[in-house]
C-alpha cells in the first residue's frame, strides 16, 4: 500500500510543478501572441498603405487632363 | 571527532557563518538596498522606448479627390561606426542603385552614428540592399508626402520638410490637424538586439491626423491653371494669377499662380516660385478698382445712372497734372463712364463723392485689410487714410493707381456686389474629417454689409454692360449674362514712379449675373506686346468659363440651378 504522507508530498510537488508549468505556458502564449498581434498590425499598415497607394493613383489617373484626350480618341463630345 | 579538530571545525563554521552572513549582505544590499537601481539599469538595458509615429492626415479636394497624401516608403540608413570599409560598401551600393559612388562615400565617411543614406528609394532596390545584409546598413520603414496631381494648386497646399513638418501653404497653416499626435511603445530587447513586444509593457497608439477637404475643385482649378499658363506664356508675361470662387459663400474653387512649383519636387524649385502671389503680391488695379467710385457714387446719390457727366474733353486737369481717357469721346451717362472705363468721368464722380466717403466705401470693401483667408502669408495692402492723400492722388485713387491689393482682396470686393452687398470672408477649407470618419465643417462667414442692396443689384446691371458692349466684350459669351470689369494698370517702379510700358491687367466677372455662383478673378504681370490689358484678360476670362461648362454639375449650375450645392 502506498504510504499517505508519500501521495500527500506526491500530490502537493506535482499540484506545484502543475502551477509552474501553467505560470510558463501563460507567459509564452501571451508573448507569442502579441508578437502575432504585432505582424497583424504591421499586416494591416501594410494593407493601409497599399489602399492609400492605390488611391494616390486612383486621383492621378482620373484627372481630367488625362481622361479629355481619352475620351476624345473614344470619340465623345462635351456635354 | 580528536579534541584537537575542534577549534579546527569552530573557526570554518565561523568562517562559512561570516561568508554567508557576507553573501546574505550582498544580496541584501542587491535586491532590496540597491534593488531598484540596478532594477532600472537592468531595464534599460533590456527595454526600449520607441516613437509610433502618427500618419499625417490627407489633403483633399471638395470631391474628396486626394492632393496630398502620406505614403509609407522604403528608406536606407547607416549606422557609421559600424562600417569597417566605407569604398566597398559604397561600391555595393552604388551597383544596386543607390546613386553615385563617390556621394555615397562622401556619407558613409562623415558618417558617425545613425544617418540617413536615401529616403524613399523604390521598393526593389530597398529589396535588394535588405537582402545583401551589409553590416552597418538597414533598410528602415519611413513615410512620404506624395501629392499625386503634381503642380496642381501647388502654392495652395504647399509642402513638408524632411521631417514632415509643414512649412507652407495649407500644410503649414492646419499642420496642428493635419501632423496627429504619436504614440509610443515599451519593447523589450532581445540579446541579439532585436526588439520585439512584450504583453505587458505599455503602449500609446499614434493618433492619425485629420484629413482637410479643400473648397478646391481639381478639375477647375486645373482648367483654370492651364488657361492661366496659356495667356502668360501666349503674352510672354512674368506671371499671373487666377482666383475661381463662390461669392455666396466665399469657398475658394480655383486658386492659381504661374509660375508655380511642382511640391513633390521640392528643394529642387526655384523658391521665388513657392509663394502664393494671389495673396502675398500686391498690384495697383487700375479701372477694376473704379468699382469704388461707382458704389460710393450710387450709394451717397452724388450721381444717377443716367446722368451725363461732362467728359468730352479732351483731358482734365488736377493739380497741373492732365488725366485723359482711352480714346476721345463725347460726354458720357454714369452708365457709359463705367461701360468704357472713363478715367475723366471717374474723378468727376469721385470728386464729388468726397475723399472720406471715397476711402470708407474702399474700406467697407476690405481694401487696406486681410481678408482672413485660412492661408499663410496674406497681406493687407496700401490704403492710406485720405489725411495723407492729395488733390492728384485722391484723383488716381478714382481710376485704381496709387492704391495696391491683392488678387483675393479684389475678388472679395467684386464678390459683395454679387452677393447683394454683402461680403463673405474667402475660406479655402470646406470641412475637417477627424480620424473617426466624423466630419466638422468650416462654415461661411460674413463680414458685414458692404453695400445698400439696391446698389449692388443696379452696379451688376451696368457690369453686365460692361461685358456685352464695354471694355469687356471679349468675355461675353452666348446664352449666360455675365458681370464683369477690366482694369490696366501702370506698374509701380518702387521708386514713387511707374515703369515704361509695362502694366497689369485684370479682369474680374461673376455670373449669371441673375444669381450669381461664380466669381472669377485674372490679373496678368507684364504683358508684353499690349497696350491695354483688358481685352486679353477678358478673353482669357471667357476661355476659363467654356471650359467650366464643358463640366455638367457646372453647366447645371450656371443654366438652371445657380445654387452650389453638392458640388
Amino acid at each position: 500500500m502506498f504510504p499517505k504522507t508519500i501521495f500527500l508530498y506526491l500530490l502537493v510537488f506535482f499540484l506545484i510543478v502543475g502551477v509552474i508549468v501553467f505560470y510558463v505556458w501563460e507567459r509564452v502564449t501571451a508573448v507569442r501572441l502579441t508578437i502575432q498581434l504585432e505582424e497583424k498590425r504591421e499586416e494591416l499598415n501594410s494593407l493601409d498603405n497599399e489602399l492609400n497607394s492605390l488611391k494616390i493613383q486612383l486621383s492621378r489617373l482620373s484627372s481630367r487632363k488625362r481622361l479629355e484626350p481619352l475620351a476624345k480618341n473614344l470619340g465623345m463630345k462635351y456635354p | 571527532m580528536p579534541p584537537e579538530a575542534k577549534p579546527r571545525l569552530g573557526a570554518a563554521v565561523l568562517i562559512s557563518l561570516i561568508l554567508w552572513l557576507l553573501l546574505v549582505g550582498r544580496l541584501l544590499s542587491l535586491q532590496i538596498v540597491n534593488g531598484g537601481v540596478y532594477r532600472r539599469k537592468a531595464e534599460r538595458q533590456n527595454e526600449e522606448r520607441v516613437v509610433l509615429e502618427a500618419e499625417r492626415g490627407d489633403i483633399l479636394d471638395r470631391n474628396r479627390q486626394i492632393l496630398a497624401a502620406s505614403l509609407e516608403v522604403s528608406s536606407i540608413c547607416v549606422l557609421g561606426h559600424q562600417i569597417d570599409d566605407p569604398d566597398g560598401v559604397a561600391a555595393k551600393l552604388s551597383r544596386l542603385g543607390l546613386g553615385e559612388k563617390e556621394e555615397i562615400f562622401r556619407k558613409l565617411s562623415s558618417a558617425k552614428g545613425f544617418c540617413w543614406l536615401k529616403r524613399g528609394v523604390p521598393e526593389r532596390i530597398a529589396r535588394s540592399v535588405e537582402e545583401q545584409k551589409i553590416e552597418g546598413v538597414y533598410r528602415c520603414r519611413d513615410r512620404k508626402r506624395y501629392y499625386p496631381r503634381g503642380k496642381l494648386a501647388g502654392n495652395v497646399l504647399g509642402f513638408v520638410g524632411k521631417d514632415r513638418q509643414g512649412l507652407e501653404g495649407v500644410e503649414y497653416a492646419y499642420e496642428h490637424l493635419l501632423r496627429g499626435v504619436d504614440g509610443w511603445a515599451v519593447l523589450q530587447r532581445d540579446p541579439r538586439g532585436g526588439l520585439y513586444p512584450f504583453p505587458e509593457y505599455p503602449r500609446v497608439h499614434p493618433m492619425k491626423g485629420a484629413d482637410i477637404i479643400l473648397t478646391i475643385d481639381a478639375n477647375l482649378q486645373e482648367i483654370v491653371e492651364e488657361e492661366l499658363e496659356r495667356t502668360v506664356s501666349s503674352y510672354s508675361a512674368k506671371g499671373g494669377t487666377g482666383i475661381l470662387l463662390s461669392p455666396k459663400t466665399g469657398e475658394i474653387l480655383a486658386m492659381a499662380n504661374y509660375p508655380s512649383f511642382n511640391p513633390n519636387l521640392m528643394g529642387r524649385g526655384d523658391p521665388d516660385t513657392w509663394r502664393n502671389r494671389a495673396i502675398c503680391d500686391l498690384f495697383e488695379p487700375g479701372s477694376t478698382f473704379k468699382i469704388v467710385m461707382a458704389i460710393a457714387g450710387l450709394a451717397e446719390r452724388a450721381v444717377s445712372l443716367d446722368e451725363l457727366l461732362p467728359v468730352g474733353k479732351r483731358w482734365i486737369e488736377v493739380s497741373g497734372v492732365k488725366i485723359r481717357d482711352l480714346k476721345e469721346h463725347g460726354d458720357l451717362t454714369f452708365e457709359e463712364v463705367v461701360w468704357r472705363s472713363s478715367n475723366m468721368g471717374a474723378v468727376k464722380v469721385a470728386q464729388r463723392v468726397g475723399e472720406k466717403k471715397f476711402y470708407l466705401q474702399a474700406r467697407a470693401l476690405g481694401f487696406g485689410c486681410k481678408t482672413g483667408v485660412d492661408l499663410p502669408g496674406e497681406v493687407k495692402g496700401h490704403l492710406n487714410h485720405p489725411d495723407h492723400w492729395s488733390p492728384l492722388k485722391f484723383a488716381n485713387l478714382a481710376f485704381g493707381q496709387g492704391v495696391s491689393v491683392t488678387t483675393l482682396q479684389l475678388a472679395c470686393a467684386y464678390g459683395a456686389v454679387a452677393n447683394g452687398g454683402v461680403l463673405v470672408k474667402p475660406r479655402i477649407v470646406k470641412a475637417i474629417l477627424n480620424p473617426e470618419g466624423k466630419e466638422l465643417s468650416n462654415p461661411s462667414t460674413v463680414v458685414r454689409r458692404a453695400i445698400p442692396g439696391g446698389v449692388a443689384k443696379t452696379i451688376t446691371e451696368t457690369l453686365v454692360g460692361v461685358v456685352e458692349k464695354g471694355t469687356g466684350i471679349g468675355g461675353r459669351i452666348e446664352g449666360i449674362a455675365i458681370a464683369g470689369k477690366t482694369g490696366t494698370a501702370q506698374k509701380s517702379d518702387g521708386e514713387g514712379g511707374y515703369k515704361n510700358g509695362s502694366i497689369i491687367a485684370s479682369f474680374v466677372g461673376f455670373f449669371p449675373a441673375e444669381d450669381p455662383s461664380f466669381l472669377l478673378c485674372l490679373v496678368v504681370d507684364e504683358p508684353k506686346g499690349v497696350r491695354w490689358g483688358g481685352d486679353l484678360t477678358a478673353r482669357f476670362f471667357g476661355r476659363v468659363v467654356r471650359k467650366m461648362l464643358r463640366i455638367r454639375p457646372y453647366r447645371n449650375a450656371i443654366f438652371s440651378s445657380p445654387e452650389l450645392v453638392g458640388m
